[in-house]
């Protein structure tokens, strides 16, 4: 493990259009995890953070999910490739209630759930692969899945995989692929969405009521391309979308940002643009735990680093 | 639910899932030559070993490809465990070299995430990275199985996916030797 420090503070313009923005961002890195020479990680792809502080990741390049202390050490580690109880084809996504660690494998549809040892519990079954998940501290969590041919929607479990709420966020069926999202949902059923193939930011409140739309990059349209019979896009325009404990929005820029994979935006819930930061490095998502601390990736995969937000200026 | 049933588009669909999961980048260095690889070449020149050789050219970017991965381990299963050992090498090719200074590391985390897989499948052959670009050639269409005869003069080659009857062709040279 090493332990580096990075500071740097950033502009108050944006970078896309220039307006002056009311926050300052920088972050410190105080961990470091997986390097060159070790066989912490391979690859991780999904990673959560529990009550306690002790991280969890996905790793794809040995289908595991592995568990790490609040300083760093590797703790605990399970799965193998193969379809069984505790097995992964491809595993991505996790996160952790105060008692359990929810996993989804992308290419068999079931979340699977352990226990904080990483103890295998039990399987629930998915319709389709899932492309985002939240879990709440209490065992409720949900899902956006791939919705295709039909509008997105996100769906609310509880513990068990009985469905509490659905969320339609979209009224149509659009181009292919065109309503996947990431989401943030808050305590109060808000929910945030970042799509992932359009510029577009939008919250809806707790009936399922869209509150604002946004857009980030003054995109009109996405690029696409044809593969096979299929058009598809060529680039991701949001890749992730978190919240801080402040109720603060950070989105996660793809292909079409000015740094892309490392430029943060970060909005207030009313949706009004903060600032926008850019990670050390390109990264596929971003997680920010419950006192803050913002996690992502390094060294394609093999490196998951934590930083300390700082913040300067004035949020109105 | 395995990728090879899948209705095409939803292949589709996961490949991007994964590319978005990996945040692919495809552009690796090529590294210094370890000994290893000059170990694998001399076996290549000279017939006194008297065996056939399977090599298993790996495309590095392939690692990216879900299905890619697929049909690599499949075949491998197909092909008896002790054959492999005895016969087998994989070399894995690193292409689209890029000298950006930010690069620097590409090729040790290629090596890294190599040595993962390969543990977590428990490959049973040695696996090389082709640092001196000795079989780029071999990889121009992706990953590939080449097989040379006991006298090394003729070779064959086979592009993933392996078709059946190819598997069954090789499934069988292979228990043979």
């Amino acid at each position: 493990m090493a332990v580096g420090l990075a500071s740097s503070l950033f502009s108050f313009l944006s970078a896309e259009t220039g307006e002056k923005l009311p926050l300052s961002l920088s972050l410190e890195e105080v961990l470091s995890i997986g390097n060159l020479e070790d066989n912490a990680l391979y690859q991780w792809i999904g990673v959560a953070v529990d009550a306690e502080g002790f991280i969890y990741l996905t790793d794809g390049m040995d289908y595991s999910v592995k568990k790490f202390s609040p300083q760093g050490g590797l703790i605990q580690k399970t799965g193998c490739r193969g379809q069984g109880p505790g097995e992964f084809l491809a595993p991505r996504l996790l996160g952790c209630s105060d008692k359990q660690v929810f996993v989804t494998d992308q290419n068999t549809l079931v979340l699977q759930v352990f226990d904080r040892s990483l103890r295998y519990i039990s399987r629930i079954p998915v319709r389709t692969p899932v492309v985002d998940l939240k879990v709440f501290p209490d065992g409720r969590f949900a899902l956006a899945d791939v919705s295709i041919g039909r509008p997105g929607k996100i769906v609310l479990f509880n513990k068990t995989g009985h469905v509490l709420k659905e969320y339609s966020y979209s009224r149509k069926t659009g181009p292919l692929m065109e309503d996947w999202v990431s989401f943030e949902l808050d305590e109060h059923d808000n929910l945030y969405l970042a799509y992932s193939f359009q510029d577009k930011i939008e919250r809806f409140d707790g009936r399922g009521r869209k509150l604002w739309s946004k857009d980030l990059l003054g995109m009109k349209n996405v690029k696409r391309q044809k593969v096979g019979p299929w058009e598809v896009p060529q680039s991701l325009v949001f890749k992730d979308i978190e919240s801080d404990n402040q109720g603060r929005l950070y989105i996660l820029g793809g292909g079409y940002s000015e740094k892309p994979s490392r430029t943060v935006y970060v909005l207030n819930p009313n949706g009004e643009h903060l600032s926008t930061f850019f990670l050390p490095e390109s990264s596929h998502c971003i997680y920010i735990d419950r006192w803050n601390f913002l996690y992502s990736r390094a060294c394609e995969g093999i490196t998951l680093k934590k930083y300390r937000i700082f913040t300067a200026g004035i949020e109105h | 639910m395995n990728s090879a049933k899948c209705p095409a588009w939803l292949s589709l669909v996961l490949l991007i899932m994964f590319c978005i999961a990996t945040d692919t980048q495809r552009e690796y260095q090529t590294i210094r030559t370890p000994n290893h690889s000059s170990r694998l070449i001399s076996e290549i020149q000279s017939g006194e070993t008297s065996k056939v050789l399977l090599l298993f050219i790996i495309d590095f970017n392939d690692f990216m490809c879900m299905s890619c991965l697929d049909s690599f381990l499949s075949f491998c299963r197909s092909i008896p465990s002790r054959s492999l050992e005895k016969n087998a090498w994989g070399v894995c090719v690193l292409a689209d070299i890029d000298k950006k200074p930010e690069k620097k590391d590409s090729g040790r985390i290629a090596e890294k995430k190599l040595r993962g897989f390969i543990a977590a499948n428990s490959i049973p052959f040695p696996v090389i990275i082709d640092h001196s670009r000795v079989f780029q050639s071999f990889a121009a269409d992706g990953t590939a199985i080449v097989i040379i005869d006991v006298e090394r003069k003729r070779i064959a080659r086979y592009n993933f996916p392996i078709g059946n009857a190819d598997a069954r062709k090789i499934g069988e040279l292979f228990r043979n030797n």
